[in-house]
């Protein structure tokens, strides 16, 4: 016989929320009570046509009205989005049932067919059960995935980009979620997409609107930093939460251990994400003494920002339309393939990049430790340094020489970084592009009387 | 390998969406996860179309369409040795329930009868439905920690708003059977 909270039962056990003496219970009630199992029968129908109503407003942006929520005056706006939504709902099922009807392939296409695209892969193997993934595969729910190297970009069908950095060793349950075993993520969440997760053994990371970072190590300590906007973050015990969630913002980075408390992390981003970081900001690949840093500091000028053992790549601008002609040093397309020592500058030539080109800007950086710095030493004044940088696009222009980088300090620079007005930056010694007009070579002379620099045009993504 | 005819696709395919809701509650009922369920539909739906030529009442679709449900829920959960199993009594219990769900109270109806209660709601009263049933777990959770009220606080008015919906639904199902 049907009991007043019956209800309030039927949906705990089909939330998963009950424990093994009540589970027990309700199973030999639903084996014994014929009213009780159709009770349950018709519970579960009804949270069914609920969770789909709510999953069909959702998809269609409806995040950002929550904001005002309680509604105020503008609660119409709300309802046309309803009625957009419901039209829109009246289109899918009739377009369902019209391929039901008259097609002869899978009648039924379950959206979890469709959990995530490979987008992009680069220098590594996906795999799943030893079977090859390549671009443009989809990823099936419920099954464990390996990337062994390299990066790759995955596309999941609620539009959340995620970026896998190998080696990195997860699933995919659906299209708003990511299990995360092993490895580093950064995930990219549009609006539509926010409740997006990444659940790790340790940690369950629920997205706000944001850009954020997920890394598990072998002994299973999750760390997670946010880029942009916020999420929550929740610890994890044998899958369920504990606890209060706990809201990381901009710039902040937490970790938690297996059984420990969420604490504040102190690692460095590019330690856990300088793969993802770099593949998101249009670097293929660095070599030698070259590191990319995804926060410039708020100075460059002479003595601010230096370092004896890298070369240091920023971004500065991501899609940048120019805002008038650029006049930089461009590759000259009649340059000898074989590269000569002693004309390593004769591989550009004065040229213009055209006003409304869309454009990334990097700024590549070199300052050698200054007297009264801890690493400073008078043995070492001056030394070679060199590295390769790979870029995604093709190589527009370079700026290698004082006069050219402050005039465009400030229209291409990064806003709130000081430059500084002193006539001591350049990188004229050896700049190289390599034929497939993506790579740069540096060789550079490292000394203590100026800055070695050179800001690269680089062609963007069309968005 | 059997073609399947374009009448058979067409007649299985509209009696699949009828029955569609109690199948997929069916489903879920029994293995208590979406992403499952909605697989095991899939395969329920492939398998129903391609040997729709077999059945021979037309009539007892359901019954029909339900055993392979059943049987396709044991196989699942055979294959997934889950850290809670389906137990397959209750799995044999359910899909008699739904039988007789779905020839007393066509699950059907009650969807149409239900999205049209949800459009009735206030909006504030949607837009909680929408936090949490399109939310991942942990919902309420969330919920109450955005909006500074208790978990008891949103549990309530969920409950509320639920009880609304079911009055609605059972009124509008009233009102098709007396016109």
């Amino acid at each position: 016989m049907i009991q007043p909270n019956d209800r309030d039962i039927l949906e705990a056990y089909l939330d998963s929320g009950l424990d093994d003496e009540e589970l027990i219970t309700l199973e030999f009630r639903i084996c014994t009570e014929e009213d009780f199992a159709r009770h349950l029968i018709e519970v579960s129908c009804e949270e069914i046509v609920i969770r789909e109503w709510a999953e069909l407003q959702r998809s269609r942006s409806w995040c950002s009205s929550l904001a005002k929520w309680p509604p105020g005056p503008k609660s119409r706006i709300l309802s046309k989005w309803y009625l957009f939504a419901g039209t829109l709902f009246l289109a899918i099922t009739l377009s369902i049932t019209f391929i039901m009807i008259h097609l002869a392939a899978p009648p039924v296409v379950s959206p979890a067919e469709n959990v995530a695209v490979v987008h992009m892969l680069s220098g590594g193997e996906l795999k799943m059960d030893g079977v090859l993934y390549v671009v443009s595969d989809y990823l099936q729910p419920s099954r464990q995935y390996h990337l062994d190297h390299g990066v790759a970009q995955l596309q999941m069908g609620s539009g959340v980009s995620v970026l896998v950095s190998g080696p990195s060793t997860f699933q995919l349950p659906n299209p708003k979620s990511f299990n995360l075993l092993q490895g580093a993520v950064v995930a990219n969440v549009p609006k539509a997409a926010i409740g997006f997760e990444v659940r790790t053994p340790s940690l369950k990371v629920v997205d706000l609107g944001t850009r954020f970072g997920v890394h598990v190590d072998e002994a299973g300590v999750t760390e997670t930093r946010v880029f942009q906007g916020s999420v929550n973050c929740f610890s994890l015990k044998s899958g369920s939460t504990q606890g209060s969630p706990q809201r990381v913002t901009e710039g902040q980075a937490v970790k938690r251990s297996a059984n420990g408390a969420i604490t504040q992390s102190e690692t460095e981003s590019e330690l856990l994400f300088g793969t993802c970081l770099m593949q998101e900001f249009g670097i293929r690949h660095l070599t030698g003494t070259l590191k990319y840093l995804s926060t410039m500091p708020s100075s460059v000028e002479p003595c601010e920002f230096t370092s004896n053992e890298h070369i240091y790549v920023f971004l500065e601008r991501q899609s940048f339309s120019l805002p008038t002609d650029l006049n930089c040093n461009i590759p000259d397309q009649n340059r000898s393939e074989v590269l000569s020592e002693s004309e390593p500058q004769g591989q550009f030539e004065p040229g213009v990049i055209k006003q409304g080109t869309k454009v990334d800007v990097y700024y590549i950086h070199h300052d050698i430790h200054c007297p009264g710095e801890p690493g400073y030493s008078e043995q070492r004044q001056a030394f070679f340094m060199k590295g390769g940088i790979r870029f995604k696009n093709r190589i527009l222009g370079i700026l290698p020489t004082d006069p050219l980088l402050l005039q465009t300090d400030q229209a291409l620079g990064k806003p709130g970084v000081s430059y500084g007005t002193l006539e001591i930056r350049s990188a004229e010694d050896e700049i190289r592009i390599l034929p497939d007009n993506s790579t740069l070579h540096l060789d550079w002379n490292v000394g203590v009387t100026k800055l070695n620099v050179v800001r690269v045009i680089v062609a963007a993504d069309d968005k | 390998m059997l073609k399947v005819s374009s009448t058979f696709q067409s007649e299985s395919g509209r009696l699949i969406l009828q029955h569609r809701t109690a199948l997929y509650g069916y489903i879920f009922s029994c293995v208590k996860n979406h992403s499952d369920a909605e697989d095991i539909l899939h395969d329920v739906c492939v398998i129903a179309i391609d040997s729709f030529g077999q059945l021979e009442k037309k009539g007892s679709f359901f019954p029909w369409v339900r055993e392979i449900a059943f049987q396709q829920v044991v196989a699942r959960s055979r294959k997934m040795k889950r850290e809670s199993p389906v137990n397959p009594h209750v799995v044999a219990a359910l899909a008699d329930a739904v039988g007789r769900v779905e020839e007393q109270k066509p699950q059907a109806d009650m969807k149409d009868a239900m999205l049209r209660c949800l459009d009735k709601l206030p909006v504030h009263s949607q837009v909680l439905i929408m936090m949490r049933y399109a939310d991942t777990e942990g919902g309420v959770s969330e919920i109450a920690l955005s909006f500074g009220k208790s978990m008891h606080s949103v549990y309530s008015r969920l409950k509320r708003v639920k009880a609304l919906l079911r009055d609605c639904v059972a009124k509008q199902l009233a009102s098709e059977v007396s016109s």
